[in-house]
């Protein structure tokens, strides 16, 4: 009986403790909504850094504004604030496209020469969009570096490393796939561009291409797969399917960034 | 945790130096496994029931402090661990930071600071051959060895 009635006057005490410790808006108290995004932007600018130094960035007016017609209208139809949003073209061999923290997306120049229509790129970019709208960028940073990163703010390069290898898990890879396919289709691009995407890479990866963004990606089959499914169940518009940019602009892109390649 | 002082059973002239030293080990051996295992809340309580093991058939002063070392640290591994499992579950994005995970936070902080400074204030009066007694932990540890 003693050790009962101790028992409970220590539960008790505990208890109570606890109860009036919750009575504080401790979220609010330590500005935990507010560090996050400030973690988020302070990190963004230490691996984008990183990307800078590690990749030629091109900073052209003429290929800027032909990149900016089709990501613009991606956002914009989908009511996503443009303001933070960047996008940058790197000089690179490696086929790919990756989401960096605060919103910032990179493709690189083979990506570009590798896609045969402007439609392809908008799903790319729509993907890499569903990434940064989802948060799965610093989920995935806290998941793989957790505690390490939060409290020391070190080890950019392994994050940097992280993130332009793109390594997402399948449920996120799924879901930034499945999103993407709502903001082609509100944006009336066909959402097929995703699934014609898979295929292109699908045939290039048989040959052993150097394709990073789909390396690191579950395999296309099963990708065009649940693709086709999310298309099945939402209502499409074929008829009100607009390419962003004609097909010319496409090419001519394509060449402005072949002779920036040339120029080096 | 409060302490109460006192030689009921055990008088500090009849205990050897050896039994000092041993029963004020039970103690540090959690504190030294509690830093060198952070943050994972098992190292701890696993040093003390490997020390414990190791001196069940020791004289009963040191027993009496295992046994009291080992039970306390039992307590504080329960609200360990979940606080432990909850952080990981923020991590891997099961669950948010809300107020309930930083007030439990806050809790643990709160006990673990008070079972540190516990354990290192017994083992210094325990090396002195002073038998201290833990609110609670001590009528478990007479009721367990009354057996």
């Amino acid at each position: 009986m003693k050790i009962l009635g101790k028992f409970l006057i220590l539960a008790a005490g505990i208890a109570v403790c606890y109860l009036l410790l919750l009575q504080v808006n401790w979220t609010s108290l330590f500005q935990v909504q507010q560090n996050q995004v400030r973690l988020e932007s302070k990190l963004g600018k230490l691996v984008l850094e990183q990307v800078r130094d590690l990749y030629d960035v091109i900073e052209d007016e003429q290929i800027d504004s032909t990149l900016d017609s089709l990501f613009i209208p991606l956002l914009k139809e989908n009511y996503i604030p443009t303001k933070n949003y960047d996008l940058l073209l790197v000089e690179s061999e490696e086929v790919n496209a990756f989401a960096l923290p605060d919103d910032k997306i990179i493709v690189t120049t083979a990506l570009i020469n590798f896609l045969d229509s402007a439609d392809y790129m908008s799903a790319i970019l729509a993907h890499e969009i569903a990434h940064c709208e989802k948060n799965h960028v610093m989920r995935s940073l806290i998941t793989n570096f957790g505690l390490d990163l939060l409290l020391s703010g070190s080890g950019t390069g392994e994050v940097t490393n992280f993130l332009t290898g793109q390594a997402f898990s399948r449920k996120l890879e799924k879901e930034a796939d499945e999103m993407a396919v709502e903001y082609l289709e509100e944006a009336h691009i066909d959402p097929n561009s995703l699934m014609k995407v898979m295929e292109l890479f699908d045939v290039y990866l048989s040959s052993d291409g150097d394709v990073s963004w789909i390396s690191s990606h579950p395999v296309p089959a099963d990708r065009k797969k649940y693709l086709g499914q999310k298309i099945n169940r939402i209502e499409t518009e074929p008829k009100s399917y607009k390419s962003p940019i004609s097909s010319k602009s496409w090419s001519d892109l394509q060449g402005l960034v072949s002779a920036y390649g040339n120029q080096d | 945790m409060e302490h109460i002082e006192g030689s009921l059973d055990f008088n500090p002239r009849e205990i050897t130096e050896d039994e000092r030293e041993y029963a004020s080990n039970s103690y540090l051996m959690s504190l030294f496994a509690l830093f060198i295992g952070l943050p994972l809340p098992i190292f701890n309580l696993l040093a003390t029931v490997i020390f414990y093991l190791g001196n069940r058939k020791s004289t009963r002063f040191v027993k009496w402090h295992c046994t009291q070392a080992l039970i306390s640290q039992f307590a504080i591994f329960f609200f360990n661990t979940v606080g432990f499992w909850w952080t990981l579950a923020i991590i891997f994005h099961k669950q948010e930071v809300s107020n309930a995970y930083i007030a439990y936070i806050i809790l643990i902080l709160l006990l673990n600071g008070i079972e540190i400074v516990s354990t290192i204030y017994t083992s210094i009066k325990t090396r002195k051959g002073i038998h201290v007694r833990w609110f609670l932990f001590s009528d478990i540890t007479d009721n367990l060895l009354k057996k």
